[in-house]
């Protein structure tokens, strides 16, 4: 995974030196953000049931996170962003006493108060059963997206949405969820008869009717596949090289902490971005995009905001 | 302030085109990402909590923590958590009360306890041993399961045993300095049986700690219950029967 992710930051530095007649100078930039909306995306994933910042002894993230400091974060950007989008890529769930002793409804009361718009479901999140998952839904006052599990057979029938369409200033944005293959990661009778579908092949459906019958401007993809493997299995980097459509991938289950956000060269020719910010809530992420509804035009703009 | 750009292509190319190239004179670079130091700068110094997520954190961390405080047994000694020694208190003893739980729960017989030094996270002191402190020790999720092994793949985790220098044990006590493979085969032989039962985490059974041997077993169930549950539940009964941890070391590996 080393050599891939050099070779992921050397094609981004051969990106920047091809664009050495092509820079804009940062008048042009403001004055191309004047006909754009500004959208701001705010992600997490694997937060883990980590309410509590890391203990002062903690020998590598002493004092780091804390979902009251998140929360604190959160409501600062929202005084000066107008449209924030904020999503979760799974596994809330499993990490501290609080879920063993709650099952996860204080966490699922905090994203509420945090304003969550959207989270998908990680395999831990299956932890105590697809009806300890249920018992708690009621706790989250923002739904649960996903669009390869398939739920039919079991209580969580008619109850995960595989997708939402958001709308902020005449921009319209999907949001999709992509969950992990569970045979073999979690127990059978945890997970009960949900079953996996091919998350490619479900990816590339749902982001090309985003695109086309929901006319979004911008699509993005909550998923729990994990950044990348050594072996084939199906990752992050996989999903952007084999779909289309899909504007930014906010990733987890690998914990991966990322710099900023990886540009993958997707089936249509075009960028898709991914990004994860490790885990255990010790950072927010934020993606900001600059959208003419109009003509889909955008800029990005990224920063991992640590919370200390 | 400090830009820096870099250039992707995204969807509806032309018509970006047409926006950038008109508007500012520029080659035909469509889309921008603009990495700027903005407003993270202030993000990241903030240290200051959400009043109202504090209010709703603090019932919840207030029972939580008379929850870990709760006292569940008296400890008469000491059980440090130690390294390189074939045989400690700690090891034994969680492996001792994993056999006496399991062996309440599960259906089938069990033979043999072996669990890994590398799982368990602190010491236990003297005194007081809290549901806190036993989260410490097992913060993992680990169940419980048992293993059915052949004679062959029991003999590779004896000599597993005997090169990482021991592990924690129960219902199986081995002297290296003989031949093992003889004594195996004695041991079968005697018992009657080409099976041996053996009770572990579902992490180790996977082959964690590089216990391979566990890997494609002629059987494999669950006890259902986490292992750090079955320490607690021992704790509990121990306490309720008047009794205190006590530790134990009788040669259960020997190696010289």
């Amino acid at each position: 995974m080393s050599n891939r992710r050099t070779f992921i930051k050397q094609s981004f530095l051969g990106g920047v030196s091809l664009l050495g007649t092509a820079t804009l100078n940062p008048l042009s930039a403001a004055i191309l953000k004047k006909n754009h909306t500004k959208i701001t995306i705010l992600h997490t994933n694997d937060t883990h049931s980590h309410i509590e910042p890391f203990p002062s002894n903690d020998l590598k993230y002493p004092n780091m996170g804390g979902a009251a400091k998140r929360a604190a974060l959160i409501d600062q950007i929202r005084t000066v962003e107008k449209n924030v989008l904020l999503l979760d890529a799974g596994d809330i769930f499993q990490g501290t006493p609080y879920f063993n002793l709650y099952g996860g409804e204080l966490e699922f009361k905090l994203m509420s108060l945090m304003k969550y718009d959207a989270a998908t479901i990680g395999n831990h999140d299956f932890d105590n059963g697809i009806e300890g998952l249920n018992k708690m839904l009621p706790y989250a006052n923002f739904p649960f997206l996903n669009v390869n599990y398939d739920f039919s057979n079991t209580i969580l029938n008619g109850k995960i949405a595989p997708y939402k369409v958001f709308e902020k200033d005449n921009v319209k944005i999907g949001v999709f969820g992509i969950g992990v293959e569970l045979a073999g990661l979690v127990d059978k009778k945890l997970y009960a008869e949900t079953q996996y579908n091919n998350p490619i092949i479900a990816a590339n459906n749902i982001a090309e009717h985003l695109k086309y019958n929901e006319k979004c401007h911008l699509i993005i993809c909550l998923s729990h596949l994990g950044y990348a493997y050594k072996s084939n299995k199906v990752s992050d980097n996989v999903l952007a090289q084999e779909t289309k459509n899909i504007d930014l991938i906010i990733g987890g289950h690998t914990h991966t902490f990322l710099d900023k956000p990886t540009g993958i060269k997707n089936k249509a020719e075009n960028i898709t971005l991914i990004n994860q910010v490790g885990w255990a809530g010790l950072y927010l992420g934020r993606i900001d995009f600059y959208i003419n509804p109009l003509d889909k035009a955008f800029t990005l703009n990224n920063d991992k905001i640590g919370v200390i | 302030m400090q830009f820096f750009f870099l250039t992707y292509q995204f969807s509806a190319i032309k018509k970006v085109v047409a926006v950038v190239f008109i508007t500012f004179l520029l080659a035909c670079q469509p889309a921008v990402y603009e990495k700027t130091q903005d407003s993270s700068i202030n993000i990241i110094e903030t240290t200051i909590e959400h009043q109202q997520a504090t209010v709703l954190i603090s019932p919840y961390k207030e029972k939580l923590e008379k929850e870990m405080n709760e006292v569940l047994v008296l400890s008469a000694e000491e059980f440090p958590k130690e390294k390189g020694k074939p045989e400690t208190k700690l090891g034994n003893l969680v492996a001792d009360l994993s056999m006496e739980i399991a062996q309440k729960i599960h259906d089938g017989n069990i033979d043999v306890c072996m669990l890994n030094f590398g799982g368990l996270r602190t010491s236990l002191p003297k005194g007081e041993i809290t549901r806190g402190k036993i989260f410490e020790l097992m913060p993992f999720e680990n169940e419980l399961v048992v293993v059915t092994l052949s004679e062959i793949k029991f003999l590779e985790l004896m000599e597993y045993l005997k090169n990482v220098g021991g592990q924690p044990i129960s219902g199986l006590s081995f002297d290296f300095t003989i031949n093992i493979e003889n004594e195996i085969k004695n041991l079968f032989s005697q018992e009657g049986t080409s099976e041996i039962n053996i009770l572990t985490s579902d992490y180790l059974a996977n082959g964690g700690d590089n216990m391979t041997f566990f890997l494609n077993p002629i059987n494999y169930e669950k006890v259902g219950i986490k292992l750090r549950d079955a320490i607690i539940q021992y704790c509990v009964e121990q306490h309720a029967q008047g009794k205190q941890l006590n530790g134990k070391i009788e040669g259960r590996i020997i190696y010289e």
